[in-house]
């Protein structure tokens, strides 16, 4: 009987920490949502937020901002009239 | 004492106070009587079931209280399905007390001797085969059937005769894993691994349990084909856990409109992951309980019975979360005492009265051992 009892006491605390974890994992699961579950955004609902690489530069809101905020020449400038962009002038303008 | 029946009762009234407002909360959003009925019943009827009994057969207190309280959740669950099914479930949890009365009775009367776990185990085979022999026979006794295994197995093992202990739990195993159902057939083999763990002194016998039981298993799943794409619950449980509330809403959740047998996921849905939680706490502290019982009985057959119990149950219930998280890829069982499936709730209060003969017998001990010594006074 005594062995009995040191077996009960054994098979009792691995079903509780068993059924501890479970219950654990499953509070997880539900914290952490499936990730099918998130929203994919479509191209269509995406595609007005993108800048237009070839629309006007927009003036520069104040002196004050820094350098990384404002578009750089070459992401914004339209090519001059007359004038196809090529590759190779993209290498000149970069010292390429 | 007085301090401790103190104790017992403010944690009733709690539980009283807390189930009249889970009620009473619905009752006055929905403006349905039948609700406001429900939030004066509810309480009354759990207060009745907890003082009636302990007249008539001294049922283990703490145990009843926890099953009680489970069963509770399960009403409020179908609350905002619709008051009737609410009705209905509580009507099937009272009339599941009759089970109750029958465990601990059994308990109580029996004496382990082969005639009568012959007799346990044909019975138990019967409700386990049924299905098979009645094809069109819709409702599912495996966990009673289950239950009397394990009563029979405890039986055998304590008349030392592991033959036909073996036999009856591998029979039952075979039976489970023929009508498919693979959660309880893993339930009933780990249990019937660790009664025999537990209860038989013999190495080499716990090891042939052991071994036949996985060998089964093998036999079945390999070369006999189960399909594990047949169990289509499975990927809509962890969407259904997903898409659970943290905390109880704020406006009235919308009914599925669907009756569910699976009144745990429907309870997380509309009370929010807290109450599951709650759910979950409370069946570990029957755990608890029922392996305190076991430790304090004097006779290993009492020992075996609650030992069983109790593993059915925590196994039950591990199965079945980690068959909702996608740990097991198998049909699982109901979450104890959170089902609107009748046979089920019933096996599940057979069980619970199996926890309450084996209280009454420790109960009857301790009582033998007063009288015994004044009389040595």
């Amino acid at each position: 009987m005594k062995t009995m009892r040191y077996r009960i006491r054994v098979l009792t605390l691995v079903l509780v920490c068993a059924l501890l974890a479970v219950m654990l994992w499953t509070a997880k699961s539900i914290w952490v949502k499936a990730p099918e579950e998130t929203p994919v955004p479509s191209a269509e609902s995406l595609s007005p937020s993108l800048p237009d690489p070839w629309a006007e530069p927009t003036p520069a809101p104040s002196a004050s901002s820094s350098s990384e905020e404002t578009p750089s020449s070459w992401e914004t400038a339209s090519p001059p009239a007359g004038e196809t962009r090529t590759p190779e002038a993209l290498f000149d303008t970069f010292g390429l | 004492m007085r301090k401790n029946s103190s104790f017992r009762f403010r944690v009733c009234a709690l539980l009283l106070v807390f189930f009249a407002c889970v009620f009473l909360l619905p009752a006055s959003r929905t403006g349905d009587p039948t609700l406001y009925m429900l939030s004066a019943a509810v309480p009354g009827a759990m207060l009745l079931l907890l003082l009636l009994p302990s007249r008539i057969f001294a049922p283990d207190r703490p145990s009843l209280a926890v099953a009680l309280s489970l069963c509770g959740f399960s009403l409020m669950a179908t609350v905002y399905l619709s008051a009737d099914e609410t009705v209905s479930q509580g009507i099937r949890c009272a009339a599941g007390l009759f089970f109750l009365t029958l465990g601990a009775v059994l308990v109580h009367s029996f004496r382990p001797s082969v005639p009568a776990a012959g007799l346990l185990v044909f019975f138990g085979f019967g409700l386990l085969s049924l299905p098979l022999v009645l094809p069109g026979f819709s409702f599912s006794l495996s966990d009673g059937g289950m239950a009397i295994l394990i009563f029979a197995v405890s039986a055998f093992l304590v008349l030392r005769l592991r033959l036909p202990a073996l036999l009856a739990g591998l029979g039952g195993i075979v039976l489970l894993l023929l009508h498919h159902e693979i959660g309880s057939a893993a339930v009933l083999a780990v249990s019937f691994a660790a009664i025999f763990w537990a209860a038989s002194d013999s190495a080499l016998w716990s090891g042939a349990s052991l071994v036949s039981a996985v060998g089964l298993f093998t036999v079945f799943l390999g070369p006999l084909g189960y399909s594990f794409a047949e169990d289509s619950g499975i990927s809509s449980a962890l969407s259904r856990l997903s898409s659970m509330p943290l905390l109880p809403p704020e406006s009235v959740p919308e009914a599925s409109g669907v009756a569910s047998s699976d009144l745990f996921f429907m309870l997380g849905e509309q009370y929010g992951v807290v109450f599951l939680l709650c759910a979950g706490l409370l069946l570990i502290l029957l755990l608890i309980r029922g392996a305190s019982l076991a430790l304090h009985t004097r006779k290993s057959f009492h020992a075996s019975l609650a030992l069983g119990a109790v593993l059915l149950f925590g196994l039950r219930a591990l199965v079945f979360l980690a068959r909702s998280v996608e740990l097991l890829p198998i049909s699982a069982p109901a979450f104890p005492f959170m089902t609107s499936s009748m046979p089920d709730l019933f096996a599940h209060f057979f069980l619970l009265g199996l926890l309450s003969g084996v209280s009454a017998r420790n109960e009857a001990d301790l009582e033998e051992d007063a009288r015994l010594a004044m009389l040595a006074r």
